[in-house]
């Protein structure tokens, strides 16, 4: 049973993280963020995240419900808007979001008593989660983090990983609590007896890595990064269990600190493409992007005109 | 305007606090013959027998984070079931962490089986036995400490309880109203 359980995560979250980052690599080639005038990212920036990301879990396990959830759909309004502003008009763009979002709660409140309805709610919370990421990992990285920022975020995740998976059971608690709720932080899918799933953090961490390393290091970097992702940040944590019993937990599935297989292997393999060549920057990256004629998509802001103006002018 | 750090802190500590309050959980403290306990992923017992006419209590261990949506059904999967109570069609019955639901009454007998859709394998067998009514109740409730005393006892001591000849051929609780203390194949006699 351990077996098929850790080939099916191992399934979906190869799919999930793979469709994740290739969307995102795809999104980074195409499209122009506008960067928020926050300045470029730094190191302060980075122990910002990791101290967010060591409080907003215990938030999410004490916040009642309806708040929690009120609290996903903004998150999620927010990521959602941030990728697809550039992509589709804003009328078709937010009844768009609005529907994924809707439908997404009503399914959680009448349809999980059945598989069907699972599989439903995984498809739409799928959606909703890769197109996050997508975003969200292109903004960061348009906006100037580095792999070099990634790569100590990644080693930090290893260890913090780690810690409050098998020391301090917060992650297991936190993936617990938000099944069955609306808008669960993950891709997954169930089928049979099995249901896996992969989540937001390890998903944006992988995106963020790819990205950087296709914007630093070009095709090499890119590449480099979807080996570890496939091997140390999918396949090695699916398969785990079959050989370390103590991620099993009985008749509730497996709960498997990803970042701690693939934090430290993300941190060498950046010292490794580093080795090659200096890490380009954003400015250098549009320049070489600009040298080749690439075609890009911006963000469309409406031109507003005054009425006065407009008129004076005709 | 003057920045007030302190009061930010102060505001930041009250609103921290107000969410923790709100989010406080208490374990109900259910017990009982028919109740249901489940953990994170197990229903701490998988098979129950009860009688025509009683009721389920699924009880949800508030030291775990972990919700159940329960329907009737198995391995994960809704399987409606004639004579089955309902537990909320296609949307199954959300049992939060620390909650307790109570089951409409199982007024079919047959058995069951009851799952959690969000752990497919959790299930849980529900045997469902005719209601037998006595038909004979004791005279007084004075009496009552002596009834174990006199069923376990003689013919005389029955006779004396309940005023005359009388037929039991069902089972009878005792008198806390908890049918497991006494066995109850010893009650299952024609006292006539």
């Amino acid at each position: 049973m351990i077996v098929q359980q850790s080939l099916f995560q191992t399934l979906v979250a190869l799919v999930g993280s793979l469709a994740s980052v290739t969307c995102a690599l795809l999104y980074f080639r195409r499209v122009r963020l506008e960067r928020p005038a926050i300045g470029t990212f730094n190191g302060r920036d980075i122990v910002m995240i990791a101290f967010f990301i060591i409080v907003l879990p215990i938030l999410y396990l004490l916040l009642p419900d309806v708040v929690l959830t009120g609290f996903l759909v903004v998150t999620f309004t927010s990521a959602l808007y941030i990728a697809l502003s550039p992509l589709i008009p804003a009328r078709v763009m937010w009844v768009g979001i609005v529907a994924l979002l809707v439908a997404n709660i009503w399914i959680t409140e009448t349809l999980l008593g059945t598989k069907a309805g699972w599989q439903l709610y995984w498809s739409l919370t799928s959606i909703a989660v890769l197109i996050a990421a997508v975003g969200v990992s292109n903004l960061y990285v348009q906006g100037g983090m580095r792999l070099g920022h990634i790569a100590w975020f990644a080693l930090f995740l290893a260890g913090y990983d780690a810690f409050f998976s098998m020391v301090i059971p917060l992650t297991p608690k936190l993936a617990d609590a938000f099944e069955g709720r609306p808008l669960d932080p993950s891709i997954g899918f169930t089928i049979g007896l099995y249901n896996a799933n992969i989540g937001l953090g390890d998903l944006l961490i992988y995106c963020l890595f790819a990205v950087a390393a296709y914007k630093g290091f070009g095709r090499r970097g890119a590449i480099a990064a979807f080996v570890i992702i496939t091997i140390f940040g999918a396949i090695i944590p699916g398969m785990v269990p079959v050989l370390i019993t103590r991620f099993v937990r009985q008749g509730v599935g497996i709960v498997v600190p990803a970042q701690t297989f693939f934090g430290p292997v993300a941190f060498a393999t950046y010292f490794w493409l580093r080795s090659f060549a200096p890490e380009r920057n954003m400015q250098q990256w549009f320049a070489t992007q600009d040298a080749l004629g690439s075609p890009v998509v911006r963000v469309r802001r409406p031109v507003r005109t005054r009425p006065a103006l407009a008129s004076a002018a005709r | 305007m003057r920045n007030h750090p302190s009061l930010r802190v102060a505001l930041f500590a009250l609103l921290l606090g107000v969410l923790v309050a709100c989010g406080a959980k208490t374990a109900p403290h259910i017990t009982g013959p028919n109740v249901v306990v489940m953990t994170t992923g197990t229903f701490m017992t998988d098979h129950i027998t009860i009688a025509a006419g009683d009721k389920l209590i699924f009880v949800n261990d508030a030291d775990t984070a972990a919700r159940h949506i329960l329907a009737i059904g198995t391995n994960g999967d809704l399987h409606s079931q004639a004579g089955a109570p309902n537990f909320g069609g296609a949307a199954g019955v959300n049992v939060g962490q620390g909650a307790a639901w109570t089951s409409p009454a199982w007024t079919t007998v047959g058995t069951y089986h009851i799952t959690c859709t969000i752990h497919p394998m959790m299930n849980l067998t529900v045997t469902v036995r005719p209601a037998i009514q006595p038909t004979a109740t004791p005279k007084s409730t004075l009496l009552a400490p002596l009834w174990p005393l006199a069923v376990g006892g003689s013919r005389a001591g029955l006779t004396k309880l309940f005023g005359g000849k009388h037929t039991l051929t069902g089972v009878i609780p005792n008198f806390k109203g908890d049918t497991e203390k006494l066995p109850r194949h010893r009650l299952d006699m024609n006292l006539a």
